[in-house]
């Protein structure tokens, strides 16, 4: 297993090259001038070539990718915002807390709304219930989330005054911004919960522990739910990295500085440091947490764990046949 | 299916139904209750720093700059003219000198003292900086003389007879050298300032959430109103609305106005509506085809329906204009039949110069606008009208540093902008041939009459205001009649507050002024 997660690790360091290598480049072939932001459109032409100095805009391309990878390499320096002159590093770990918090809280919501109710539907298939829940979880993957969003704004914060409108003093400013990304994702959850046991309760392994007399909620809990929650946890892993990114609507809505609205403000400035160190970083953490869903299947299913034992014993076979 | 769709459809109406019910908001919260001597102010995005006299995106500025720093006068629109603010009284050398005597009680929210000094260090850092050149280039640096620690002598490279406009400006807040030099120069103010004299002193800046301000105890106007007052940064600009009716925020600044039009008559709430001096230009490049056929350009003038695409864009938050400057502008000069004025609706007689024109059968071209503000609707609208005389507009919303270097490169065929120079030869510089697209950073590429180039170098420099004003009459029958540019109304400053918060003010440019602000 640690030579499993060793392994995966170390393919992170192609990954994020990678990641470099594209945004770099993007950013190069993008229309725009960052030197417009940070001078102003009326600036005289000296002051403008300073500042193209200063940055090292005017190195040829494959110098300033050197200078810039080199960086990131020896001393994880991903350069400094061209707007505020503070390293992009620092501003992203100030603001990147409050988007994991953001994803993880509406992951967790979405998750015990929509398990339930995905078992629920899938065991009662065909009955009101079903049609209720389904029905539930098709609003929740097909409003628009800014939708959502200004709609419970306008109901809790506006009308009711039982949440504030903006800001996260409080849990009570959490509220709103997680359920309307919750929402969204248990529409999600709850269709693939229904989808997977479906499949799941019409293996011969229930029917089998349905005979041995088992209680039916044993039965749907230990046996059923277990088995099914294989592409319900490859969903989740899918839904945080997404989510990592796209916050910037709950963020933008809810007056949150997350990384996803630092970002879209650092691409419309053309502030390059800053829309690279946020891509890379948000690479390495969709990464990690793919990494840890990886290892959530091997923990839920035993044949997986199996899987992962036996490789490591081949591995370390073929090791002992080239000694 | 149908079950699960009606069940859906029926649980969405009742969140749209509770959440857009017209009842009006009740009472406040329980957290703006209790904070009468804290204001909160709705903006929609972060500053590019709190230094404004070396920061060049100064968009989301205004509104901070004066809280924070106090300029050497004061534009006050109600009397529509210049009042003492650090300087205390003022007089004219001669054309291009002018000497400031400063308050003695002015001091730096360090607790250094404002002196003639300082003036210069802040246009001698201005300057250095370029930045904000359309400001402080004006400056000559070598004449400017302190005489005493209260007085100084600011001398223009040329004779400025807008000089107080410029002076009023938010960029041009008086700072303590020995404070700037103190709080680490000019850079670290623009995170952590310290060096301005404004009413309210800076306290903390959480980017992207809010920037909180305290009540300068020092300040030499007398005690501000509030202890603090909080910026906070809401992006989404129905959200913005949104927290004022929550009672979450006391002002909101620039809201969506068909949200703000719905609050006119609600009484809980006041909608300020201030003409401000900036026309929406829809600037040609006039040195290649199509716009260099000045046919082309009249037409597209008599196409446009000024009155209803103003109504219909800007809500009654606007007004049309008929000249290159907006008609709040003090350089507006009327059309007064003395000269063919293309700036109003007629259709028929649009057709008819289209058809004398070079391009009969119409054309295509590119209109570039940065999607704020009105632009988008603008330019919507005017793609639907000039298709009535066959000319075919391609919408390209652009980001804003793409946009200003196409802008300053003529790499355009039009695009959409609303400069608000209060200084007219700002504004001429757009249509100067001589200048540039580079120089003047925009404009129209268009090479006017050498009577136009000697109007505009005679008015620049002539302080005599009668005859200065005829000549800026002058200058807008040629350039109207040669339509360089469309002008597409003006729009104006909107703000929504509370009913009880009062005493804002504002600059001839639109910029908002809280610092006398406070509660009735």
């Amino acid at each position: 297993m640690l030579r499993y997660i060793i392994k995966r690790l170390l393919w992170m360091i192609p990954v994020v090259v990678g990641v470099v290598c594209i945004i770099f480049f993007l950013s190069v072939i993008t229309p725009g001038d960052p030197v417009t932001s940070l001078v102003g459109a009326d600036a005289p032409p000296e002051v403008r070539e300073a500042m193209r100095e200063k940055l090292g805009l005017n190195d040829p391309i494959y110098i300033q990718f050197v200078n810039y990878t080199v960086k990131i390499i020896t001393r994880g320096d991903f350069g400094n915002s061209y707007i505020t002159g503070q390293p992009v590093f620092g501003e992203l770990m100030t603001r990147f807390p409050v988007t994991l918090k953001l994803t993880i809280a509406s992951v967790i919501v979405a998750l015990i709304l929509s398990v339930p109710l995905g078992v629920v539907s899938a065991v009662k298939r065909n009955s009101w219930i079903d049609n209720a829940s389904m029905a539930l979880s098709l609003m929740g993957v097909s409003i628009p989330q800014f939708w959502l969003g200004l709609m419970t704004l306008l109901l809790f914060a506006v009308k009711l005054h039982l949440l504030p409108a903006s800001g996260i003093a409080g849990i009570s400013g959490w509220v709103l911004p997680v359920l309307m990304i919750g929402v969204g994702n248990m529409g999600n959850f709850a269709r693939t919960t229904r989808a997977s046991m479906l499949e799941v309760i019409q293996q011969d392994y229930i029917r089998t522990a349905r005979a041995k007399g088992q209680t039916e909620a044993a039965v749907i809990i230990r046996h059923g739910l277990r088995n099914a929650l294989i592409p319900i946890v490859a969903n989740v892993g899918n839904i945080i990295g997404i989510s990592l990114g796209g916050a910037v609507i709950a963020e933008s809505i809810f007056s949150l500085s997350g990384v996803g609205q630092y970002m879209l403000n650092a691409i419309n400035a053309r502030n390059w440091p800053s829309v690279q160190g946020g891509i890379i970083m948000l690479a390495i953490a969709f990464s990690i947490i793919m990494l840890i869903m990886d290892l959530l299947y091997a923990a839920i299913d035993p044949r997986l764990k199996s899987e992962f034992r036996s490789k490591g014993r081949l591995f370390a076979k073929r090791k002992q046949k080239v000694a | 299916m149908k079950k699960t769709l009606a069940f859906a459809l029926a649980v969405l109406l009742i969140i749209s139904t509770a959440a857009c019910s017209s009842a009006p908001a009740s009472t406040p919260t329980p957290s703006a209750k209790g904070a009468s001597q804290k204001l909160v102010v709705a903006h929609k995005g972060d500053p590019g720093g709190l230094f404004a006299q070396t920061i060049a995106n100064s968009t989301f500025n205004g509104p901070l700059d004066y809280l924070l720093y106090d300029p050497l006068v004061f534009y006050d629109n109600d009397s529509n003219s210049f009042k003492p603010c650090i300087a205390e009284k003022w007089e004219q050398v001669d054309s291009t000198h002018m000497k400031f005597y400063l308050r003695k009680d002015v001091y730096a929210h360090d607790g250094n003292q404002i002196k003639a000094s300082d003036v210069i260090y802040t246009l001698k850092t201005g300057q250095e900086s370029g930045k904000v050149a359309s400001y402080y280039d004006r400056f000559d640096l070598k004449e400017c003389k302190v005489v005493d620690d209260y007085t100084v002598i600011v001398a223009t490279k040329t004779p400025d007879p807008y000089l107080f406009y410029t002076l009023s400006g938010n960029a041009l807040g008086i700072v303590s050298e020995a404070a700037v030099k103190a709080g680490g120069g000019p850079d670290a103010q623009q995170t952590k300032p310290t060096a301005g004299s404004g009413a309210y002193k800076f306290v903390s800046w959480e980017r992207g959430l809010k920037i909180v301000l305290a009540r300068n105890d020092r300040y030499w106007g007398g005690k501000p109103y509030f202890d603090t007052i909080e910026v906070r940064i809401i992006t989404d600009i129905s959200a913005r609305m949104m927290n004022l009716e929550s009672g979450d925020v006391d002002v909101v600044l620039d809201p969506d106005v068909t949200q703000a039009k719905a609050l006119l008559g609600n009484n809980k709430f006041k909608v300020d509506n201030i003409k401000t001096i900036a026309s929406n230009m829809f600037l040609m490049n006039c040195s290649k085809a199509p716009f260099n056929d000045v046919k082309v350009r009249q037409a597209m003038a008599l196409a446009l329906d000024y009155k209803s695409d103003v109504e219909v864009a800007m809500k009654g938050f606007g007004y049309v204009t008929d000249s290159i400057f907006a008609n709040a502008h003090p350089a507006y000069a009327a059309p007064d039949g003395s000269y063919t004025n293309y700036y109003h609706y007629d259709l028929a007689a649009a057709k008819k110069l289209m058809a004398e024109s070079k391009y009969p059968n119409g054309f295509t071209f590119t209109l570039k606008y940065t999607e704020t503000a009105v632009y988008p609707a603008l330019a919507q609208l005017m793609q639907n009208q000039l298709a009535q005389i066959g000319i075919k507009v391609v919408l390209a919303p652009t980001a804003s540093t793409v946009f200003y270097t196409d802008a300053a490169a003529g790499n355009f065929d039009m695009y959409l902008a609303a400069p608000s120079f209060a200084d007219p030869f700002s504004y001429l510089n757009f249509f100067d041939g001589r200048v540039g697209f580079q120089k003047a950073n925009g404009g129209c590429g268009w090479q006017g009459p050498e009577e136009l180039n000697t109007l505009i170098d005679k008015a620049k420099v002539n302080m005599d205001e009668a005859s200065r004003k005829e000549m800026l009459k002058k200058i807008q029958a040629i350039i109207n009649t040669n339509v360089p540019a469309l002008v597409l109304g003006s729009q104006n400053r909107v703000l929504v507050a509370k009913a009880d918060v009062q005493g804002i003010k504002y600059q001839v440019n639109g910029d908002i002024i809280l610092s006398r602000a406070g509660r009735k």
